[in-house]
């Protein structure tokens, strides 16, 4: 892999006191290999979630059962904040098993789900049971925030409810590979199918960051899993059912199987991505930047290793593409584990020292899970910068028509210096085309040479239409001396209004752009969904193809129950001995 | 059956797209019906009927030197004006549905209100407010010209909308919405059994 240009990471300064450790540069963090390495971390919106609810000291309540021997029926959730409460309504199904399906294109689920704005009374129950169901077919409402469904895993559900309908307990070696009972396979927010847009709740504090009523939705989502499971075992032996152990429900979080519906979403909100990305290169710098730390400090970072490296061990893929990944992480933890325990405490800079190691010797997946392990310790050095994790992308919508082409010509240059390496003349480097199925109305990935799906293109190839916009202008400016601002240009051409408007907002945005073909022959669609399903929190990607993955949410952190007396943050790595869990 | 301002800005997005609107341009109509909706403006029906005129319409481009009588795009005009191409003052022979141009209007604003003469209808913007005399909907949604100028005194004392992020929209908009849905879906490609497999990368087991 080519090292980052020799810029502040200087270790002779180090070594003299200077820390002038600045944050890493876009070129070396915005490519699709390496958004497709990123890990979780303590800025994950589900650790920033949970954080909040237990300092808030929120109360949670399952407030309806009303679910037959069957599993069928209706259950409430509800989350009572200081000021606000929030009610998850799930409605669970008898879903025939030839019927259920991961895919987006699936029309019936064994349970579906809304979070409701307030406690919620029965009337609004029956206008949701009427559309909840039907997901993308119905229609919710201003007091609904979030739309999802999911379905139990073949591998796992009946396992765990034949254990506890026998009064035993499941195998944790059959839990901790798949990591779930169910899976939702969509979960939408911001004003889908007539939910509330997010301006109605975008400036509540218990909401600020990114995708909070979704994640909380999810973690309520968690509980209603454990429980239909449960209730499953009592009904099928009554006499003998059991619950689960507190220890190996914490094992079970839930799954989500994402498709190509997430990828274009890190193009599309480029300053959304740049405040994420932002905070986190931002945390890692702060990091870095520590003079020193103590024996403890080395120590507990030795056993986070170690615990990472147990998480590495079961993280189980079929994907080609992922089992090298998942080995090279293995094999970078292993090294990492040696290097940090040959290393005193008493280096300077040694959080620095490491990471410069790290940057040296590890694979992708390895640097940046070891980002990841740096920032766990510090949250009160970094735990502030979640605040920042957010956009107001109205702001950058208007373009600067005033300003001068040449200048937003030598801008777009700057931008796209990476494109100088791509030739557009070439087919493989075109060889793709995002556009949106009419059958689903979900985004596709198609082959332009080989399908006639050119006249749907989405706009979805930043490199390519910045290129063509350079071209014109030149010709432009070649032609024009009198017309040298922006506005004028647009006006005859519109053609390149998008990608105007995105060279300019993108400008003022360190880690706004991606700096990689989407749509070469090569580009593996699924880095965008790691890149975006690692700022979610999520733990075990598992690729089922180059475009589709299962993922794993909130295993390990603590249930509603349990909030008040667990740290969530301690618990998102497997603990080191499964029967020495750390109750903390 | 109402909606959400940002699903509906989506729908206009896609449904200006599929009536053939460049990207860019599209993504302002998106701009366009959701800052009307959201001062409970009929945006929706606007753009409905433009994107259902200009199917056939007689659309020219800036500057119609031609005394042709065609009319000029209220959301590339708009788009245009919003960029600064004309500078603040200007008038226009034709805008087509021009109530479309008044949200490009609004991000002009900024020291001193502009005032909007369209036709009969006239139209004052200031920053977070909007006012009308004779809101004639008819002339808004069909054709006329239109003058935009700096209003040189005070705001004059009329009716203001207070903007509010929260509006829906509503259900009387729902004819205006199968259209809008009709021109967004000549942005979705045609599934082939190939694609249908292959776009969404199934293939393997989907099911545990």
């Amino acid at each position: 892999m080519k090292k980052p240009d020799a810029h502040q990471n200087n270790p002779a300064q180090i070594i003299t006191g200077v820390p002038a450790i600045g944050l890493r540069p876009a070129n070396q963090i915005m490519t699709l290999a390496r958004m497709g390495s990123f890990h979780h971390s303590r800025l994950s919106f589900m650790r920033v979630l949970l954080r909040r609810l237990k300092a808030e000291n929120w109360q949670f309540k399952r407030s309806r059962w009303n679910i037959d021997e069957n599993g069928v029926g209706t259950a409430t959730y509800e989350a009572i904040g200081p000021k606000r409460s929030y009610t998850l309504v799930a409605f669970a199904h008898d879903l025939p098993a030839e019927k259920r399906s991961d895919r987006v294109i699936a029309e019936a689920w064994d349970a579906t789900f809304t979070l409701h704005d307030g406690l919620i009374d029965d009337s609004d129950i029956e206008r949701l049971e009427k559309n909840v169901p039907l997901q993308e077919a119905g229609r919710i409402s201003n007091g609904e925030f979030v739309l999802s469904r999911a379905n139990r895993s073949v591998r796992l559900f009946d396992y765990v409810r034949d254990c506890l309908a026998r009064g035993t307990q499941p195998s944790l070696d059959k839990i901790e590979p798949i990591g779930y009972l169910m899976r939702t396979t969509a979960v939408y927010g911001s004003g889908k199918f007539g939910a509330a847009d997010r301006d109605l709740w975008a400036t509540r504090p218990e909401f600020s960051g990114s995708f909070q009523p979704e994640l909380l939705a999810v973690w309520l989502i968690r509980s209603f899993t454990i429980d239909i499971v449960e209730h499953m075992a009592a009904a099928k032996s009554p006499q003998t059912a059991v619950s689960l152990d507190p220890k190996i429900r914490r094992r079970i979080g839930v799954g989500n199987s994402t498709g190509l519906g997430m990828a274009p979403f890190l193009i599309n909100h480029p300053s959304l991505v740049h405040s994420w990305i932002n905070a986190r290169e931002t945390a890692l710098a702060r990091v870095r930047n520590l003079p020193s730390t103590d024996r403890k400090g080395l120590s507990n970072f030795l056993t986070l290793i170690a615990r990472a490296a147990i998480n590495a061990d079961e993280w189980k893929s079929d994907s080609p593409y992922q089992i090298g990944k998942t080995q090279a992480l293995r094999d970078d933890l292993a090294n990492l584990g040696a290097f940090v325990s040959a290393t005193s405490a008493d280096a300077p800079y040694l959080w620095n020292r490491i990471y410069l190691w790290g940057e040296a010797n590890l694979s992708l997946e390895g640097q940046e899970q070891l980002v990841s392990l740096l920032l766990e310790d510090h949250g009160s050095l970094i735990d502030d910068l979640a605040t920042g994790m957010a956009a107001d992308e109205t702001i950058h919508f208007r373009i600067d028509g005033a300003m001068p082409l040449s200048r937003l010509r030598e801008m777009m240059n700057t931008i796209y210096h990476w494109t100088d390496k791509i030739d557009y003349t070439r087919n493989d480097a075109l060889a793709r085309v995002w556009y949106v199925s009419e059958e689903k109305l979900e985004p596709r990935l198609g082959e332009r040479f080989d399908e006639p799906i050119e006249p749907y293109e989405q706009p979805l190839a930043p490199g390519r239409d910045a290129v063509l916009a350079m071209i014109k202008i030149d010709e432009w400016l070649a032609k024009n001396e009198n017309k040298n601002n922006v506005a004028q240009f647009l006006l005859q051409h519109p053609e390149h209004r998008h990608i105007v408007r995105r060279a300019q907002t993108v400008s003022k945005l360190e880690y706004a752009e991606i700096q990689d073909n989407t749509i070469s022959a090569s580009m593996q669609p699924i880095d965008l969904l790691r890149c975006k399903l690692s700022f979610f929190g999520a733990s075990k990607f598992d690729p089922r193809s180059d475009r589709w993955l299962r993922i794993t949410m909130y295993q390990g952190a603590p249930f509603p129950d349990e909030l008040a007396c667990l740290d969530p943050d301690a618990l998102c790595y497997p603990p080191i001995a499964h029967s020495d869990h750390p109750d903390h | 059956m109402t909606w959400s301002i940002g699903e509906i800005g989506a729908l206009a997005t896609k449904a200006a797209r599929g009536s053939g609107l460049d990207w860019g341009l599209a993504e302002e109509a998106g701009y366009a019906v959701k800052w009307l909706q959201r001062r409970q403006l009929p945006g929706v029906m606007a753009l409905c009927r433009y994107l259902s005129w200009r199917h056939h319409g007689n659309l020219t481009s800036w500057p119609d030197e031609t005394g042709a009588h065609g009319h000029y795009c209220p959301i590339t005009i708009g788009a245009a004006y919003g960029d600064g191409a004309f500078g603040d003052e200007v008038q226009f022979s034709r805008i087509k549905t021009p109530l479309l141009l008044i949200p490009f209007v609004a991000i002009r604003i900024t020291k001193k209100p502009l005032e909007i003469n369209i036709g009969s209808s006239r139209f004052y913007l200031a920053k977070d407010q909007i006012g009308y005399t004779n809101n004639d909907t008819a002339i808004l949604g069909d054709s006329a010209p239109c003058q935009i100028s700096i209003v040189s005194t005070s705001m004059p004392n009329i009716t203001v909308t207070i903007v509010s992020d929260l509006q829906r929209v509503p259900a009387t908009a729902t004819a205006c919405v199968s259209v809008l849905e009709n021109f967004a879906k000549n942005t979705y490609a045609p599934a082939t059994e190939e694609s249908r497999l292959a776009g969404a990368g199934a293939g393997l087991n989907e099911n545990d």
